[in-house]
């Protein structure tokens, strides 16, 4: 039920693949000459270095150890590493759970109704686990209070009839909930999983 | 007012989280290095010893040096590799599935998990199993089942059969490929 950060992951890891791709790239090309060789085929005024040419014109620090220098790098570092922080702490799933309820019509002139998601959920809850073939049951409220969107994660039994409980979420709780709203639901997202244990059979001895 | 849900999809592709916290910690790492160089240049004037070591490691480097090479290849692998776990859409989470009442507005989905908890179930109830044990992608399910049986005969066929059954009465669109492998312990 918990949302990931896909695309934001994919984007930052396409952009990290072509900066790499280039360096690498350019390495390989300088290294073994064919930089030279493919820039003199294509008549380019950029004369790439050759292969025994040095890396650095001279010592690499040298053009940094200055106050300005040294402030450039800390300012670039602390900006990667602000920004690579965040695509860090984007990784835990977030649940984007809806914020409280504002059920009042009229911009409240008759009186403000707030209720807390989580209540609404709860209810919802309990209302499937006491489906057939229900183990447990957790609800997640997302949107708003006229556009609300209902997520649920359900276990059921291995032998459970998943189209019934399916057929009866439809028609029964999400109506119910619809009707405690009074507005109808902007989607409805089930995720199933099969549970080990048993519902809530009871054996009896005869 | 937006008509478009803000839910994620339930069925969606892998998130890549491994790659994408792997590199964005390297990165860290690295940019706490470079600040940490910095700050100890702007406060007293001179790099700390690993960054004048690594200076002086790199200066008179050519192009041609094995170790331009190295980082070059393992800049163009890792490059290849990020960008291959960017673009492949990877595995599904779950499977769809399709009830009687669905309508646009309703989503229902098997996880990969329970997916193969489910198929592992209904082959354990098959007469002459012992155990048995699955594996599922959105697509396909494997599963493997031990019987003391010495001569198989139809078993794995039957399962399959079976499984398929299940899969359609469950309501799974597509139906998954079921590929069934037999382990005699006779």
């Amino acid at each position: 039920m918990r949302e990931t950060a896909g695309r934001l992951n994919r984007a930052w890891l396409a952009v990290i693949a072509v900066v790499l791709l280039l360096a690498g790239g350019a390495g390989v090309l300088l290294a073994s000459g064919l930089g030279k060789d493919l820039a003199a085929a294509a008549n380019l005024a950029l004369v790439p270095a050759a292969p025994e040419n040095p890396v650095f014109a001279g010592p690499p620090l040298d053009a940094v150890s200055n106050p300005v220098g040294a402030a450039l790098i800390l300012a670039g570092a602390a900006l990667i590493a602000l920004l690579a922080l965040s695509w860090l702490g984007a990784q835990i799933p977030r649940r984007h759970q809806a914020s409280t309820l504002r059920l009042h019509s009229d911009h409240g002139r008759d009186g403000y109704t707030r209720c807390e998601p989580r209540v609404v959920a709860d209810a919802v809850a309990h209302e499937v686990e006491a489906l057939p073939g229900v183990t447990s049951a957790s609800a997640l409220i997302r949107g708003s209070a006229n556009q609300p969107e209902l997520n649920l994660d359900v276990k059921v039994e291995d032998r459970a009839d998943i189209q019934d409980v399916i057929s009866r979420i439809n028609g029964e709780v999400t109506a119910n909930l619809e009707t405690a709203l009074e507005v109808p639901l902007r989607k409805v997202a089930v995720l199933f999983n099969i549970s080990t244990q048993r519902g809530n059979d009871k054996a009896a001895v005869l | 007012m937006s008509t478009q849900p803000v839910s994620q999809s339930l069925q969606r592709r892998s998130s890549r989280t491994v790659p994408a916290a792997a590199t964005s910690l390297v990165l860290l790492v690295l940019a706490g290095l470079a600040i940490w160089g910095a700050v100890a240049y702007l406060a007293g004037g001179a790099w700390p010893g690993f960054i004048v070591a690594s200076g002086d490691a790199v200066r008179g480097l050519t192009w041609n040096n094995p170790g331009v090479w190295a980082v070059s290849v393992v800049a163009l692998l890792a490059g290849v590799f990020l960008l291959f776990a960017a673009v492949l859409p990877g595995r599904r989470t779950g499977a769809a599935i399709t009830g009687s009442s669905s309508t646009g507005l309703t989503e229902t989905v098997i996880s990969r998990r329970g997916l193969a908890r489910l198929a592992a179930a209904h082959a354990d109830q098959t007469d002459g199993v012992e155990s048995s044990s699955a594996t599922a992608s959105g697509k396909s399910v494997s599963v493997v089942v031990s019987t003391s049986l010495n001569e198989p005969g139809s078993l794995s066929r039957d399962i399959k059969e079976s499984l398929e059954e299940k899969f359609r009465t469950v309501g799974l669109t597509p139906t998954p490929r079921v590929s069934v492998r037999v382990r005699s312990s006779g």
